[in-house]
């Protein structure tokens, strides 16, 4: 159950993260560079519980989806055996994102070597508004 | 002209809202029975909804379920067969313990279940009265609105506790193979984890039309009034790949207690995804805290609060979980038990599988146990 107490917005990224019922990631403060580093090391996919790498992928996409750093992360994981569970997230909401990051998610996903991914990415692909990602996978 | 604003801010996200009709019912279940009883009533011009619940000497828990289709409406207080009064939300809304969310104003209909605890036990014969309101969209008192009122009574005199549990599979999550013996395994764990405390649970599989990222059980969400219409009893865990298109939570129960009719609150909604981590692969370990999220959930819809929240300044209203007040104390206190409020790990996960006593009486009062 969500509890919407003020407390919870002057925990560091973690504590917040770690938490087994939502917690909006507006409430991880100011998007500022110290928040995206801290969130870029939280997508590690080895940190327990893993929940929270997800969670930080997630707040990144929805925090700092412009900036560049994070759009080369997100770029770089579609190639990354061990991360195919935070792309399946992130093109879950690739229509969220901005269309040259989109774009370039499921570009790279549909070459993943998931097949959950690469499949994910033709769905997202083919339901696409943007006519440029549309186009991946149009003859 | 009494403000709610507090418990309608805090808990308008919160709770259940009906949709669907409910009807009057009566079947047999376990040593006793279930008698339900809908009725169509009327606030007062100060906005009070009396509600007559009518027990007889078999009757050890009831549920009432009072919703309305505009406006906001909560759960004031009980009074018992004597004329006493034994429960009232004023006594609640000012301090740290939580006892139940019926006291939250919700957008549509309030979940009161009696007794929570052993301690506000056992219920004596009588007329008994339970008192509701209806209020506006700003938390003020609104006479004269109509109210649809369920009453379900249980009388459970014996035999082995038992809840109904349905998974049901969105997204076509059933053809996943992966997913799904997943799923098994963790519920699998879940049986083991109730079982400890004398709670069997059953568990079916079923699949439903629903995109693969499912919503949260909030007003709106009425596919979640359909799915339960369809399934009918006990407690439904809907698996998505997400739950509200993000991975913000792993699961989300639809109330405190949920309501066991059907409305968009009516289910536990869990992701599978946030489960099985960045390599969307289960390790065991992450099968371990899927079995717990679903546990965690549901005892969340049977009526079981955390035992801190955190913070470290508000707690349930159970005497036998520890009152700490840190995050070290409460750590040390509290990491093992199933209703803590995040997993904790280092090199490994804690097992977050323990239930005090008394937790394992709310589980056991909740009319949805049988």
């Amino acid at each position: 159950m969500l509890f919407l107490f003020s407390h919870a917005f002057a925990a560091p990224a973690f504590d917040l993260l770690k938490l087994r019922d939502p917690v909006p990631c507006a409430a991880l403060g100011e998007a500022t560079p110290v928040l995206r580093d801290e969130l870029l090391l939280l997508t590690a996919p080895d940190i327990l519980p893993s929940s929270v790498p997800m969670r930080a992928a997630d707040c990144l996409a929805e925090r700092f989806a412009e900036d560049p750093a994070v759009q080369a992360a997100f770029t770089a994981w579609t190639l990354d055996p061990a991360r195919p569970g935070q792309v399946l997230l992130l093109l879950g909401r690739a229509d969220t994102l901005p269309e040259p990051m989109a774009l370039a998610l499921v570009r790279g996903s549909l070459a993943s070597p998931s097949a959950r991914v690469s499949e994910k990415a033709r769905s997202v692909a083919e339901l696409s508004a943007a006519a440029s990602i549309r186009a991946l996978v149009t003859p | 002209m009494i403000f709610r604003l507090f418990f309608l801010a805090l808990g308008a996200s919160l709770l259940a809202c009906t949709t669907g009709a409910p009807s009057s019912s009566e079947t047999t279940a376990c040593d006793g029975e279930i008698h339900s009883e809908t009725l169509s009533l009327k606030s007062d011009e100060d906005g009070r909804v009396t509600v007559p619940v009518a027990l007889d000497g078999n009757d050890d828990a009831f549920m009432v379920l009072t919703a309305r289709s505009t406006g906001t409406v909560s759960t004031d207080g009980v009074v018992d067969g004597e004329g006493t009064p034994v429960l009232d939300w004023e006594d609640w809304s000012t301090g740290h313990e939580s006892l139940t969310n019926a006291f939250f104003a919700s957008s549509d209909v309030s979940v009161l279940n009696w007794p929570v605890r052993d301690e506000d036990g056992p219920l004596a014969a009588g007329d008994w009265t339970v008192f509701a309101s209806t209020l506006d969209n700003d938390g003020y008192y609104k006479g004269n609105q109509a109210a649809e009122v369920t009453v379900i009574r249980r009388s459970c005199s014996g035999g082995t506790p038992s809840i109904p549990i349905t998974i049901a599979y969105a997204g076509k999550l059933e053809k996943d193979r992966e997913v799904t013996s997943a799923v098994e395994a963790a519920a699998a764990r879940w049986i083991e984890i109730y079982g400890e405390y004398g709670v069997d649970i059953t568990v079916d599989y079923v699949s439903v039309d629903m995109d693969g990222s499912v919503p949260e059980p909030l007003p709106g969400a009425d596919a979640y009034t359909d799915v339960y219409a369809a399934i009918g009893e006990g407690i439904v865990v809907v698996v998505g790949d997400d739950v509200a298109g993000n991975a913000n939570l792993y699961g989300e129960a639809g109330g405190i207690p949920g309501p066991i009719l059907p409305s968009p609150h009516s289910v536990v909604a869990v992701s599978w995804l946030v489960h099985a981590g960045p390599d969307a692969a289960f390790s065991d370990e992450e099968i371990e805290i899927f079995a717990e999220t679903m546990a965690h959930e549901s005892g969340h819809f049977l009526g079981l609060y955390h035992p801190v929240e955190d913070g470290w300044t508000y707690w349930d209203a159970l005497d036998d979980t520890k009152k700490c007040s840190s995050e070290s104390s409460c750590e040390s206190a509290l990491s093992d038990n199933l209703m803590f409020p995040y997993p904790v790990c280092a090199a490994r996960c804690v097992e977050q599988v323990a239930l005090s006593t008394g937790q394992v009486g709310v589980i056991l009062n909740n009319v949805g146990v049988r």
